[in-house]
């Protein structure tokens, strides 16, 4: 298999998770995608003839990233748009209820059960701190092992394993309220 | 229930939740994803500017660059002489023969005086 098709099936396998990830951080469809297909390139671009064993953590460094550059960016236009006057704050972190409107397949019920379980979690992650939503998510949601989210989060492995015992800690804390 | 059982149990609801809303994800998004795979696997058939391939080669030309300017540039007790190339080369000649130069101080009626009769013998 070339490098080509070997990355072909790497993205393949991996861009539903990557969207689902973004999607969770930024809460916007679109967004998400643009910030998956950003992640997408650059590991072309970048990191294409690196060994295939590599990109795992290459590619979630480079998605988490992208998601941290656009909260911030999306911070900082918050904070200026509170500034001009008649400019309500675009509410980036209120839940959109069409974007967690339920995807196709079962029951309305289960659909309902399922868009509220993700709405639920969502809310949960936006409330965590950046550092401690990106190591729950790489962790348990991604399945990364602690070296692979290290070099994901750029930070070191101890880092890490604080980042996810305090976001576990704090999950339990903001879900067991509901 | 133990607090790392429970730990577990929020780590495994999350991860179905997850795991469950990427498998329900719709088409549209479905076909989207495609499209960016696609457009970053044409990244790998783009001819890329190669730094590498470039480094020998522009510290080679920054090296004979340089070479050139300490060339000719002056030393630091030496004061520039920015009107030597634009003298002509027959003055030039003449500035730097000494004893030919003090001539010009004897007799300048004579040198006046030569170039009249050459013009005259030159008629006749």
């Amino acid at each position: 298999m070339d490098q080509a098709q070997a990355l072909e099936r790497f993205l393949a396998g991996i861009e539903r998770r990557a969207f689902r990830i973004a999607r969770m951080a930024v809460r916007d469809d679109d967004d998400a995608l643009d910030i998956v297909q950003d992640a997408m390139i650059r590991l072309a671009r970048h990191y294409g003839a690196r060994p295939v064993d590599e990109w795992r953590p290459l590619f979630y460094r480079i998605l988490n990233n992208g998601i941290r550059d656009f909260m911030r960016r999306r911070r900082v236009r918050s904070r200026v748009m509170a500034w001009l006057p008649g400019q309500a704050p675009a509410g980036d972190d209120a839940a959109d209820p069409l974007a967690a409107a339920p995807d196709p397949g079962g029951s309305p019920l289960e659909l309902l059960e399922h868009a509220e379980a993700v709405a639920v979690l969502e809310s949960g992650l936006a409330a965590l701190p950046d550092r401690q939503r990106e190591a729950f998510m790489l962790r348990a949601l991604e399945g990364l092992d602690v070296a692979e989210t290290a070099v994901a989060m750029g930070c070191s492995e101890g880092s890490v394993k604080t980042h996810y015992f305090r976001a576990v800690h704090a999950l339990k804390g903001l879900l067991g309220e509901r | 229930m133990n607090v790392n059982d429970r730990d577990k149990d929020l780590e495994s609801v999350a991860r179905s939740v997850f795991d469950e809303s990427v498998e329900r994800l719709d088409g549209a998004t479905r076909s989207r994803l495609t499209q960016a795979r696609h457009a970053a696997l044409a990244e790998l058939e783009r001819p890329r500017f190669r730094l590498a391939s470039w480094v020998p080669a522009g510290a080679l030309a920054g090296a004979a660059v340089l070479a050139v300017m300490v060339w000719t540039q002056p030393g630091p007790g030496v004061a520039p002489e920015p009107a030597l190339a634009a003298v002509p080369a027959d003055d030039f000649e003449m500035l730097t023969m000494g004893e030919d130069l003090d001539l010009l101080d004897e007799d300048v009626g004579f040198y006046a005086w030569v170039a009249t009769a050459d013009m005259g013998s030159g008629q006749g």
